[in-house]
């Protein structure tokens, strides 16, 4: 798995390329640690045609941590597989899930 | 990542043991018992016993029938995941069994002269001791049935120390009972009898045990009265391993009349010496084929056609090395092990030790001729395990034995291995027409897969468990399986594995076998592993998490099953297309 981070503004558009299975979400999970004083985070899940409860958790965390500084938290290209698990979990009503 | 027999070799020699367990004390108490008898009482004593085992293979028809038929019916429900099924079928099977055995000892009991002067061929003296041995034969006959099924119940259901211990500790009471009922009490042949009933009374006990076990999945039902009619389906599942018993019922009173009257009460000497210690290889053979029998029950009941072969093509390589073991024993020591009974005549060791070894090139074709009955028996080909059985048993063997028997003696012996190479000849003609007439896939004659599948093995630990999600989502999307569910199916894949590694497995040596079927309607998704009760549809999660690989494939699949069957738990998932 492949993580490019990218600063504008105030926005980190983290690219992830790869499965957000249970051995690379650790690797993830590192990743973002460090927001590089971003307020708002894209998650572009362009590359990832697969994610399973390690990768889910891993992104909740992320919007968890965005939401508690007040930033915005939105997810992107989002894959029909990885949009099921998104939907019937119920987080696409918690934060902007988009397949574009 | 092929699909391996890891799970099930594996399964399969932790069953071995137990049942080995079992038929080694059931047969070596034989053994001994003869032995014993030969020692302290004589030869002819031996032979009057010897007489009776047909009378022992009577009483063990219907023992035989609701034993094993309930057992692997009740598996073959499990594997199917239809418990209430399988508690009908043990409540049908443990009564019906207890009860017709009660009558027919009954019947024996009352029928007792007329049978001694049946099995005597008309020798006053052997007449006499065999009705002092059948009483108690016969009184035997509902405690063994009793502990016989509580013990097969007990094996599959992982009890494997009660399932051990009942046999062992009824035949040791006997044995001790043995020494003192003869030696000390001077009771004679009837002692010997006695004793096995002592043994089998007090080894009953541990029968309470299993009722209060906690590990029990069957249950005696109400249910079981309104399904009689399930007693037909136990009686023809039991059919083969009952058939056995009524061929060495025929063939033990022919061929035991064929003995004395060819070669007089000299030949039945050799003949109770000969057919105990052949008994040996029983406690192997039977051992390694009735371990199979439950674990081709579970795999036929689950359709997986893969571990079937798997299951079959490793019983055959344990069940045949240990027959060779016991051939090679047999052809180098027959004089020590006839001394043993008491058989020290020169003029009658010179001839046993001919005609035993002749008899003991039988041992290893009966192991073939074992295994391919079980299996038949369990992927429910009833009507060729039933002809193995009859060709084996009865059909071969004894038309055989009246001809040769008009030449010599060593002939005689010789019609037991010559049968056992006739029966698989005829066996194998039977299989070929019948494959190529019916058009079956295989030589094995089982049904082979319906659509495409994916079937391999993984290491329990969590690495593997991502890459059979690869595996999974790969094959599905190459199947043409739309690109969401070919996903959810992959995480469900890695979900259940990960939870099985994390609290299922034992060690690092388990393995999961993974089995995805694709169908027009749905994908289905069969995980098996042999590790620790792991039941997912009903695990609470106490993690604290929002988000649980458990609860994501309730949401990403349609449904989710769980059955635990001889020791492995098996998930079964699907996604409907």
């Amino acid at each position: 798995m492949t993580i490019t981070k990218k600063l504008d503004g105030d926005t980190l558009t983290v690219s992830v390329d790869g499965w957000l299975d249970t051995m690379t979400s650790p690797q993830f999970h590192d990743e973002v640690q460090e927001l590089s004083g971003a307020k708002n985070v894209v998650l572009d899940l362009g590359g990832v045609a697969y994610i399973s409860s390690a990768g889910l958790r891993e992104t909740v965390a992320l919007f968890r941590r965005v939401s508690a500084q007040g930033g915005s938290f939105s997810v992107r290209r989002v894959a029909p597989g990885v949009l099921d698990v998104f939907t019937l979990t119920g987080f696409d009503r918690k934060f902007e899930i988009r397949t574009d | 990542m092929k699909r391996t027999g890891t799970l099930i070799h594996k399964t399969y020699r932790n069953l071995l043991v137990s049942t080995l367990a079992m038929t080694a004390s059931m047969y070596l108490s034989s053994i001994v018992d003869g032995i014993l008898v030969g020692q302290i009482l004589g030869t002819m004593e031996l032979s009057a016993i010897n007489l009776t085992y047909s009378i022992s293979f009577l009483k063990s028809i219907p023992i035989a029938m609701f034993t094993f038929g309930g057992n692997t019916l009740a598996v073959m429900y499990k594997g199917k995941r239809d418990n209430p099924r399988a508690d009908i079928v043990y409540s049908i099977s443990f009564w019906a069994g207890i009860l017709s055995s009660v009558v027919i000892a009954v019947i024996g009991i009352a029928l007792t002269a007329p049978t001694a002067s049946l099995l005597g061929q008309k020798n006053a003296e052997l007449e006499s001791l065999i009705s002092l041995y059948l009483i108690p034969l016969w009184v035997l006959t509902p405690l063994t049935a009793l502990n016989n099924h509580t013990a097969a119940f007990a094996r599959t259901d992982g009890l494997k120390k009660l399932a051990t211990a009942l046999p062992i500790v009824s035949n040791v009471i006997n044995l001790i009972c043995d020494w003192l009922y003869m030696a000390v009490f001077g009771w004679g042949i009837a002692g010997a009898g006695w004793a096995t009933v002592t043994g089998y009374l007090l080894g009953s006990l541990l029968v309470i045990g299993y009722f209060r076990s906690k590990q029990r999945t069957v249950r005696f039902t109400r249910a079981a009265w309104k399904r009689l009619r399930d007693m037909g389906k136990i009686l023809s599942t039991g059919l083969p391993s009952a058939l056995i018993y009524v061929c060495n019922f025929l063939r033990l009173y022919l061929t035991n009349a064929i003995i004395l009257s060819a070669t007089g009460t000299a030949g039945t000497k050799i003949a109770s010496v000969s057919f105990s210690l052949n008994s040996l290889c029983f406690i192997f053979i039977e051992g390694a084929t009735m371990t199979l029998l439950p674990v081709l029950g579970a795999l036929y009941g689950e359709r997986d056609i893969r571990g079937q072969k798997l299951a079959l093509r490793y019983g055959m390589w344990v069940t045949v090395g240990l027959s060779v073991i016991i051939l090679i024993l047999s052809e180098l020591f027959p004089l020590p092990l006839a001394a043993m009974y008491g058989l020290t005549d020169s003029a009658l060791t010179e001839v046993f030790a001919v005609t035993f070894r002749i008899m003991s090139i039988n041992i290893p074709i009966l192991a073939v001729i074992y295994v391919m009955r079980t299996f038949f028996q369990a992927t429910k080909q009833k009507w060729l395990a039933n002809i193995l059985v009859v060709l084996d048993g009865f059909a071969t063997v004894v038309p055989l034995m009246y001809v040769l028997a008009k030449i010599d003696i060593y002939w005689l012996w010789a019609s037991f291995p010559i049968s056992k190479a006739v029966t698989v000849l005829i066996t194998v003609v039977i299989v070929v027409i019948y494959k190529n007439v019916r058009h079956k896939d295989n030589y094995l004659l089982i049904e082979g897969e319906e659509g495409p599948v994916l079937d391999f093995s993984i290491h329990n630990n969590v690495e593997e468990a991502t890459d059979a999600a690869h595996k999974t989502v790969a094959f599905c999307e190459k199947q043409g399986v739309e690109k969401n569910l070919a996903h959810n199916i992959g995480v469900a894949v890695e979900e259940l594995c990960v939870n099985s590694a994390r609290y299922a497995a034992k060690s690092q040596s388990d393995s999961i076998d993974v089995y995805v079927k694709v169908s027009p309607q749905a994908v289905v998704l069969r995980l098996r592993d042999n590790g620790n009760i792991f039941n997912p549809t009903e695990y609470v999660d106490d993690t604290g998490r929002e988000v649980t690989g458990l609860k994501l494939v309730r949401s990403l699949t349609s449904s989710i099953e769980y059955n635990r069957v001889i020791g492995f738990n098996v998930t079964v998932v699907s996604v409907n297309r």
